[in-house]
């Protein structure tokens, strides 16, 4: 997708409709919906494509059409079952909330990067992530592998059929163990390097002496 | 700044508890397995915490959390703000009890049912957050209804809450548990002393 502005403008503008829809009373929320309608329209305006999630209206289905005919006082009449005012505007209130925060999301969603996230922890005072992501990256097969074997180890040896309990503590350690062995390999590997550049700019100096 | 050697434990028990949530997790959650949340919120409870145990350093649970959730966000595509913030809160909640209480099987113990009894509890916070305390209302009318049409009290209502509130602690205390014994052992192994 092509980015037209910043990530930081996209960040803000989530944040300030995250908070505007929060901070307003339930009453004032079509607000909310209208500033995240216009942003979204400015810029985003494919998104609204998207805003078509079945999960999303599953759930405002259930707010709106079926919450008034269940509960509160029934003060009205619809295809002759009774249903509560109150909460039928409860529930379109709660739908204008869903429905901005919901656009903020996906405005987010859509436009900023995961790295350009991890680097605000980076940020924050994370440092040691710009390392650690890498490398967990990185050796995300090697464990997923680790997993697999000390699980198919763990089968041939009975499973769970006897002594559950304690089959599980073994389980749980012989992947542990196996995860800090990885983690001894990567440690002396990042010493290794570390000493062979040490090495090289010491060798450098005395060159250039 | 961490030393090299905790770093690398938090990469990898990060990596770990990312792993699990991305390959177990999505397992589990096709199977549409009951419960499969408290499971792996129980195996985040067991890396993380034997992973504080090889990086004692104030500050690497919230790391790993950091490192596992972005390795989830990274394995769904895009930034999925729910699963973040519940591997995020996780987290913050299991470093701040073990930094408070220091490490021991009683703080191990506490830090793990707090983290699995957050879990319980997210879904619902998150759709307060997205649908404001409206939704509080419609789940406590619900919930009154409920009580009417059994015949029970609202007090019985509240009982089964707590009942579940209760089984998550222990699950996540039996976690906790597992996971000092586990780390412990596996320090042992390795001919390393918990400093």
């Amino acid at each position: 997708m092509k980015q037209y502005y910043s990530h930081k403008l996209y960040l803000a503008l989530f944040l300030f409709l995250i908070c505007f829809a929060i901070l307003l009373p339930m009453r004032l929320q079509y607000f909310s919906l209208v500033a995240g309608s216009i942003i979204l329209f400015i810029f985003d305006a494919s998104a609204f494509k998207e805003l078509g999630k079945i999960k999303f209206w599953s759930f405002v289905v259930f707010l709106i059409l079926v919450v008034p005919f269940i509960l509160g006082e029934k003060k009205y009449i619809l295809w002759g079952f009774g249903y509560s005012g109150a909460y039928l505007i409860l529930g379109i209130q709660m739908l204008m909330r869903g429905l901005s925060i919901y656009m903020a999301v996906m405005l987010l969603n859509r436009n900023v990067s995961i790295d350009y996230i991890a680097g605000i922890f980076v940020s924050l005072g994370f440092k040691d992530l710009s390392i650690a992501l890498p490398i967990a990256l990185n050796i995300l097969p090697i464990l997923r592998r680790n997993l697999l074997d000390s699980l198919a180890v763990f089968q041939l040896r009975g499973g769970f059929k006897k002594h559950r309990i304690k089959n599980l503590e073994k389980l749980f350690l012989a992947v542990i163990l196996t995860t800090v062995r990885t983690g001894e390999e990567i440690y002396q590997i990042l010493e290794m390097k570390n000493r062979m550049v040490i090495a090289e700019r010491r060798s450098n100096n005395v060159a250039a002496d | 700044m961490h030393s090299t050697r905790n770093m690398v434990y938090i990469a990898v028990f990060g990596g770990l508890w990312g792993g699990s949530e991305i390959f177990l997790g999505s397992i589990l959650y096709t199977l549409q397995i009951p419960m499969y949340g408290v499971l792996m919120a129980g195996i985040g409870v067991v890396i993380v915490l034997t992973g504080r145990l090889f990086a004692p350093v104030r500050g690497s649970i919230l790391s790993m959390g950091i490192v596992a959730a972005f390795l989830k966000l990274f394995s769904i595509g895009n930034i999925a703000l729910s699963p973040l913030a519940a591997i995020l809160i996780e987290a913050c909640l299991g470093e701040a009890v073990i930094s408070l209480s220091g490490r021991s099987r009683v703080s191990f113990a506490a830090a793990g049912s707090l983290m699995v009894v957050y879990c319980l509890f997210h879904r619902f916070l998150s759709q307060v957050v997205f649908y404001g305390r409206g939704i509080v209302d419609v789940y406590s009318e619900f919930a009154r209804m409920a009580s009417g049409a059994l015949g029970i009290g609202m007090e019985h209502v509240v009982l089964v809450i707590l009942v579940f509130v209760l089984l998550y602690a222990v699950i996540g205390s039996l976690a906790g548990i597992l996971a000092w014994r586990v780390g412990n052992r596996a320090l042992q192994q390795m001919g390393m002393r918990a400093s």
